[in-house]
């Protein structure tokens, strides 16, 4: 899946691998190949200002961790939590809609 | 120097070129420092792309939040002048001279500037909402608009005090020996604080501005449900629609003059409102992005 395809749904995927555990944003991206299993063909790069977006909107807070290395920690806020409960119902909506008239 | 330090050398300097410094420069290179150490094979991006993406974003949200808290601030302001203007009513008993007149005057106009200005920040701002990135030109008529706003209310709560001053000072109205006298300056101080506490804001947005191209809507984009009806009177042409406004507000106010059995001051002062809507839109139309 290419990053064209992705435009408007970045800040869902962030935040549902957030929504599990804490996590810094090389584990983001981790998760998110995870979770696709490979499939989302994501430019790694465009995480962080999705990140810091996210956090600026205030669905997600971090703090710095210092084990072993200096690194940033998301986790999701409680106003995150509900935005990603909004998206969840609206992507299933979305799917079964483009389902139903494409099967 | 290794690829991940030229890397990060890269990304420092080029977040400096898109205007952003300080602590959250350090973070960012920090968190993609950490990426490295974690890959040092990733394909992060190319520097430049990731600093304009960055800058975007952030001269974006700036913009926004200098539009929301300049309204925020001159809603509060505005609230505070009415307790003032309260406050100043047994004062002002003692009669107008000229320095009154000038200072009212600038501060009923300024006012007006302060209210427009604010508003129309306010509404390009909720239009705008939710989007990760806008346009350059978006983001400096929102800077603007919060800018001209805030100063035009500071310019608001001075010019009424300073005409008091100078009368308390001539003797002509023994300020402190009325009751109310302390709440109109402390109303003054507390606006001015308010309104100057938003300005940083408005710096902020001013010193990072999105790298996006492309054109920014004019008033009629900013009015939402209104734009058609507006379209229509507007009939393809914005001082079109000035000239409409212009000649509502003088004609409500003749009729205001009217109705206080007045009506040879209502038609004054609605020529005069007009006027100056008129001469406003002129001067500040352009650099406000209302008109193109």
């Amino acid at each position: 899946m290419e990053a064209e395809q992705l435009k408007g749904h970045l800040d869902g995927l962030v935040l549902a691998v957030i929504a599990g555990e804490p996590k810094h944003g090389y584990a983001v991206i981790e998760a998110l190949k995870v979770r696709s299993q490979g499939r989302l063909d994501l430019p790694e790069g465009t995480v962080y200002p999705a990140l810091h977006r996210l956090e600026r909107n205030g669905l997600l807070a971090s703090d710095w961790s210092d084990t072993g290395r200096r690194r940033r920690v998301y986790r999701l806020t409680t106003k995150g939590e509900r935005e990603l409960g909004i998206r969840r119902r609206r992507w299933r909506e979305f799917a079964s809609t483009v389902e139903a008239v494409l099967a | 120097m290794t690829d991940t330090g030229q890397y990060l050398t890269d990304l420092h300097a080029q977040l400096a070129r898109a205007g952003i410094r300080g602590a959250r420069r350090e973070r960012i290179v920090t968190e993609f420092g950490d990426h490295l150490g974690c890959d040092p094979d990733a394909d992060l991006g190319d520097p430049a792309a990731l600093a304009t993406q960055f800058a975007d974003e952030l001269g974006t949200s700036f913009a926004r939040t200098a539009a929301f808290q300049a309204f925020l601030a001159l809603s509060l302001a505005g609230i505070l002048v009415v307790v003032r203007a309260v406050a100043l009513l047994p004062l002002n008993a003692g009669g107008f001279g000229t320095a009154d007149t000038v200072s009212l005057l600038i501060s009923a106009l300024a006012a007006q500037v302060a209210f427009v200005a604010g508003g129309l920040g306010l509404l390009r701002a909720l239009r705008l909402r939710g989007r990760a990135t806008i346009p350059r030109e978006d983001a400096s008529a929102l800077m603007r608009r919060a800018g001209i706003g805030l100063a035009a209310g500071v310019l608001t709560i001075v010019a009424f005090p300073l005409s008091q001053a100078h009368r308390a000072h001539s003797g002509t109205v023994a300020i402190g020996s009325h009751p109310t006298n302390l709440w109109w300056p402390l109303a003054s101080a507390a606006g001015v604080v308010m309104l100057v506490a938003a300005a940083p804001a408005v710096v902020r947005a001013a010193r990072l501005r999105p790298h996006t191209a492309g054109p920014a809507g004019d008033l009629l984009a900013d009015l939402g449900p209104l734009q058609p009806v507006a379209a229509r009177i507007a009939g393809g042409s914005l001082n079109r629609l000035a000239f409409v406004i212009a000649a509502g507000i003088a004609i409500v106010m003749a009729l205001a003059g009217a109705a206080a059995n007045d009506p040879y001051d209502g038609i004054l002062r609605g020529l005069l409102e007009g006027g100056v809507f008129l001469g406003g839109y002129a001067v500040l139309g352009r650099y406000l992005g209302i008109r193109r």
